[in-house]
């Protein structure tokens, strides 16, 4: 690896990322980061109409040199084609009092989650397609409409901004009214912890299926709460009820991890057989992981 | 269980920080805010209480380590088939304490208390093993080794064939203080201490008491050094003790507690008075028995006494006194169950004539007259000197010097006098102005003296309350005849503090006063014996005045003398030296000489003590034994002597109870106290292990 790709990597890093002060910068910094890093250029190869004509730069891929050109002018000419929006994006992202945890990572989940959500708003506008944003808790707290242009993005990344941690989730009515709501079919994408009855959050996001969207879900978690690694004796708060348990942490932990590894693959199970595309992050893992999966879906969908 | 430092279990209140750090980490649980606790509820209910339980456990653990550390600090020792299962000691060193006070002669049902505590001590021999060492203490006051080395029984019980209860009291403070240094001198593992005793309920008083008097302790006859031994902790010591009590089960006893004699000088021809004073110590008996008087071998009394419970009796017994010098007597009663104070002897000194020095010139011819009425001598011989020509033979051959007119004393006769009444004589001063001087070289007393005259008015004698000791004769009268006298010229004396004139003239000033001065006494009277100071030379009271003088004061003891059985007396005799002492079973000694007299050495058995200065008798010294505290049936429970004594592992074997079974359970106690830390340590390593676990859990 060099020098320069390390670099890149280290700004994929969400407890990088998260320093920074400006969300679009933020956004521009995990996407051009990311497709530095990749092969191939996500931009281009979608799109059906041409744009206009650029010169050749070194370095560049061969491919898209207009050859009829060259022979005219003797000179490398590059075709760019305008993309086609054939895609409508909608973010869901959940602002619940859960989301607001961190266990010792440098980002909470909810911050996690609208860093996240920025990078795919920025890429999806990127690649003209065109992208909402619906931000809930118990109800839909915030809905930005759908829009390709480039202006929308900076709307839409002031609203990312803004969020601020929200009460207790229900998710499951969140998600059923969203279904009614967003008439036309298209790409919807769900960052969310998931607390909640996992009935219910499945039967949500089945709501989705039936009006033939395609969904893909970040099912963003701390890695404590995978582990449940805590010392001592320690009292927990319930983020969301307030509730308080005392306990010893080191003794339920076997008994925590079974359940939450059964909570985890019950949603991945269900999500597969209803075609729902689930990835499990963690507040850990970096940006460009969750990038390429959404990446992959998306190529998918062509 | 017992403990060999049953202080240490104070140490127990340590199992209180365990506790005290369980409840304070209780407290400080912090809290942490976490997305959900929907999958810890689930599992909460049961694993919190596993978690209480592992909790508990682990308080558990560590409250039985901290109290089995505490319990190991006091030595605990166990006893029956348990203490089997700990090894045993080794060889094995006793020390035997048997009692001989004088209380130990006190008959029971089973013979005299003595003898049954010399059988229980054979009992123990028997209960030892060849090859154990042995020490056999008898103690009074004090305590006298009679036998120490490995055990053989038959020269034990030879060393105590003569043995008998002496006439001391009982310390047993002092006797268990011998007997654990005797067992911290020695090597052998297992240390025993046995206690025959009747545990006299003074046993444990006497050395407090005399402390706090300041008394000398009773010497120890062993000579060993015993408040070092006393010193030494008791508690790093492990001695099993055995007490075993002999007593009497009828605690009845009329004791003589003392005879009476005159405090006054007795003279020939005279009536004496003896108080004989008994008391019967029982608190339920009646008692009735013959009193029996002898005195100088023949019985002047013979009486029924009737006497109510707890009770006392002074009986009276009135003689003539027909002969002069030392007589002695003895007062019996019949002998009950302790016949040692059922005996009591006492001496009296009847004086035949009062030896007296008159120191006078052409002044003195009154004074002559007072002492030697008509020149016939009765109580009182006199020798008359001139002021400035007596020698210190004359003074020698005098009990009472008395100083009169003339020329006055000399800077040299002063110290003579002075000399003579340091020694025990007694001087008399009457207060003329040649005798100024010397009345302020003689006298404790800053004295201011003046001498005044009346001519137009008198001096008179304040008429005291009641007739001073020495005007016992005087009745009330005589008193007021008395002050009735004038005196036309008189002593008036300042510096005498208020109280200690016996007379008084009517301004206050004193008229006679006495003071002790060395082993003597010098009398001061402020009156000059001539005709022409006032009406008291020529009035018919002058004689008796100077008579009850020269007699009632100064040289009042040793009318009669008497000592404690064991205690040594300094006898005041003045002589050449050639003295011998007879002690009450006729044997003689020759005395230390030691400054103001003899040294009589503590005498074994009550009786009469006589001292000889050739064939003379100089003195008699009765000597009874001390039973206010013995005689006295009273005892004190065994274990609680014990405690008082600082005694931890201890057992009582009463009489009634077979010894062998009781030392040997007693014996087979066994010191857990390694076995114990071992277990806590075991403890304290399972809590590591525990905690360890907990912690790589929560790590």
């Amino acid at each position: 690896m060099s020098p320069r790709e390390t670099n890149i990597a280290e700004f994929l890093k969400p407890e990088v990322v998260s320093r920074l002060a400006n969300m679009d910068l933020r956004a521009r910094l995990i996407v051009e980061g990311f497709i530095a890093g990749l092969h191939r250029s996500p931009y281009h190869g979608f799109s059906v109409e041409f744009a206009e004509y650029r010169q050749y730069n070194a370095g560049e891929s061969a491919r898209n040199v207009d050859w009829k050109i060259f022979g005219k002018t003797d000179r490398y000419y590059v075709k760019v084609f305008e993309d086609e929006t054939n895609l409508r994006a909608t973010l869901l992202l959940d602002q619940s009092a859960s989301m607001d945890f961190t266990g010792g990572a440098a980002v909470t989940k909810l911050r996690y989650a609208t860093l996240l959500a920025a990078a795919l708003g920025y890429l999806m506008i990127m690649q003209r397609d065109a992208v909402g944003l619906v931000v809930f808790d118990e109800k839909i707290n915030v809905l930005v409409p759908h829009r390709s242009v480039r202006r929308h993005l900076l709307h839409l990344l002031t609203t990312l901004e803004e969020i601020a941690p929200g009460a207790k989730t229900e998710i499951a009515p969140a998600l059923r009214e969203m279904a009614e709501r967003i008439k036309r079919r298209g790409l919807v994408v769900l960052f969310s912890d998931l607390h909640d009855d996992p009935a219910e959050v499945i039967a949500g996001l089945k709501a989705f299926r039936h009006r033939g969207h395609e969904v893909v879900v970040f099912h963003i978690l701390d890695a404590k709460e995978l582990t449940l690694d805590y010392g001592g004796e320690v009292r927990f708060v319930d983020k969301e009820t307030g509730e308080k348990l005392r306990t010893q942490p080191w003794f339920l932990k076997k008994e925590y991890r079974r359940s939450v590894r059964e909570w985890i693959s019950r949603l991945e199970r269900e999500c597969k057989e209803d075609a729902i595309d689930y990835n499990l992050v963690t507040t850990e893992t970096p940006f460009d992981q969750a990038l390429v999966r959404y990446l992959n879906k998306r190529r998918r969908l062509r | 269980m017992n403990f060999l430092n049953p202080l240490y279990l104070f140490a127990l209140a340590a199992v209180a920080v365990p506790i005290l750090i369980h409840i304070f980490s209780r407290r400080r649980v912090p809290e942490v805010p976490f997305s959900t606790i929907r999958f810890l509820s689930r599992s909460d209910r049961r694993s919190m209480m596993r978690i209480n339980v592992r909790r508990l456990l682990l308080l558990l653990l560590r409250i039985l380590a901290v109290a089995l550390v505490a319990l190991a600090f006091a030595r605990p020792v166990v006893r029956g088939s348990l203490a089997a299962l700990f090894p045993a000691g080794g060889s094995r060193a006793a020390c035997i304490l048997l009692d001989r006070s004088f209380s130990m002669g006190v008959e029971g049902e089973g013979g005299v208390a003595f003898d049954r505590g010399v059988a229980r001590l054979a009992a123990i021999l028997d209960n030892l093993e060849r090859g154990d060492a042995v020490s056999v203490v008898l103690f009074d006051t004090a305590s006298e080794i009679v036998y120490e080395g490995e055990i053989e029984k038959e020269a034990v019980l030879e060393a105590l064939r003569n043995a008998r209860p002496s006439w001391g009291g009982t310390d047993l403070r002092n006797a268990a203080a011998t007997g654990e240094r005797i067992l911290a001198g020695s090597r052998r593992d297992v240390r025993e201490l046995y206690i025959i005793s009747d545990f006299q309920k003074t046993a444990l008083g006497r050395a407090a008491a005399r402390s706090e008097t300041g008394a000398p302790e009773a010497p120890d006859r062993d000579g060993a050094g015993i408040p070092a031994a006393r010193e030494k902790s008791r508690a790093a010591l492990p001695v099993r003790a055995f007490l075993l009590p002999v007593q009497a089960k009828v605690a009845a006893n009329v004791s003589i507690e003392s005879v009476v004699v005159p405090s006054v000088a007795l003279h020939k021809g005279e009536t004496a008075e003896l108080g004989i004073v008994l008391r019967n110590r029982s608190r339920e008996l009646a008692a009735k028995f013959p009193l029996e008087v002898s005195i100088a071998g023949r019985r002047v009394m013979e009486k029924e006494i009737e006497m109510l419970p707890d009770n006392y009796v002074t009986e009276t017994v009135v003689f003539p006194v027909e002969r002069s010098g030392w007589i002695d007597g003895v007062v019996k009663k019949r002998s009950d169950r302790l016949p040692a104070d059922d005996t009591r002897y006492f001496a009296l000194n009847v004086r035949d004539r009062t030896r007296v020095l008159l120191l006078a010139d052409d002044g003195g011819f009154y004074l002559e007259q007072a002492l030697v009425p008509g020149g016939v001598e009765g109580d009182i011989a006199v020798v008359k000197r001139g002021w400035r020509v007596f020698t210190s033979a004359d003074l020698g051959a005098a009990d009472v010097v008395v100083l009169g007119p003339g020329r006055g004393a000399a800077q040299g006769d002063v110290e003579i006098i002075d000399r003579f009444v340091a020694r025990g004589g007694t001087a008399i001063v009457f207060l003329v102005p040649e005798l100024k001087t010397a009345a302020e070289r003689l006298s404790r007393y800053p004295l201011g003296i003046e001498f005044a005259e009346m001519p137009q008015g008198f001096f008179r004698l304040a008429k005291p309350a009641a007739a001073p000791g020495f005007l016992a004769p005087f009745d009330e009268r005589d008193l007021e005849a008395l002050a009735r006298l004038r005196f036309r010229s008189a002593a008036l004396v300042r510096g005498v503090p208020p109280g200690v004139a016996k007379l008084a003239f009517d301004t206050r000033g004193p008229f006679v006063w006495e003071e002790r001065r060395g082993e003597g006494t010098v009398v001061f009277a402020a009156v000059d014996p001539r005709p022409e100071a006032g009406e008291l030379v020529l009035s018919p009271y002058f004689l008796p005045l100077v008579q009850q003088l020269v007699l009632a004061t100064g040289r009042e003891l040793p009318a009669s003398a008497g000592s404690f059985v064991g205690e040594p007396i300094v006898w005041s005799v003045e002589g050449d030296g050639a003295f011998t002492v007879e002690l009450p079973g006729g044997a003689t000694l020759k005395p230390a000489e030691v400054s103001g007299g003899i040294l009589v050495p503590p005498v074994e058995t009550p009786g009469i003590v006589t001292i000889f200065a050739g064939a003379e008798v100089k003195g008699k010294i009765a000597f009874n034994p001390d039973c206010r505290e013995e005689s006295d049936l009273a005892y004190l429970e065994p274990r609680a002597a014990a405690d008082s004594l600082g005694l931890g592992a201890r057992l009582v074997v009463e009489e009634d109870r077979d010894l062998a079974p009781a030392i040997r359970a007693a014996r087979t106690g066994r010191e857990i106290t390694i076995p114990v830390l071992l277990a806590a340590m075991v403890l304290l390593a399972l809590e590591l292990f525990v905690a360890q676990r907990e912690r790589g859990e929560t790590g």
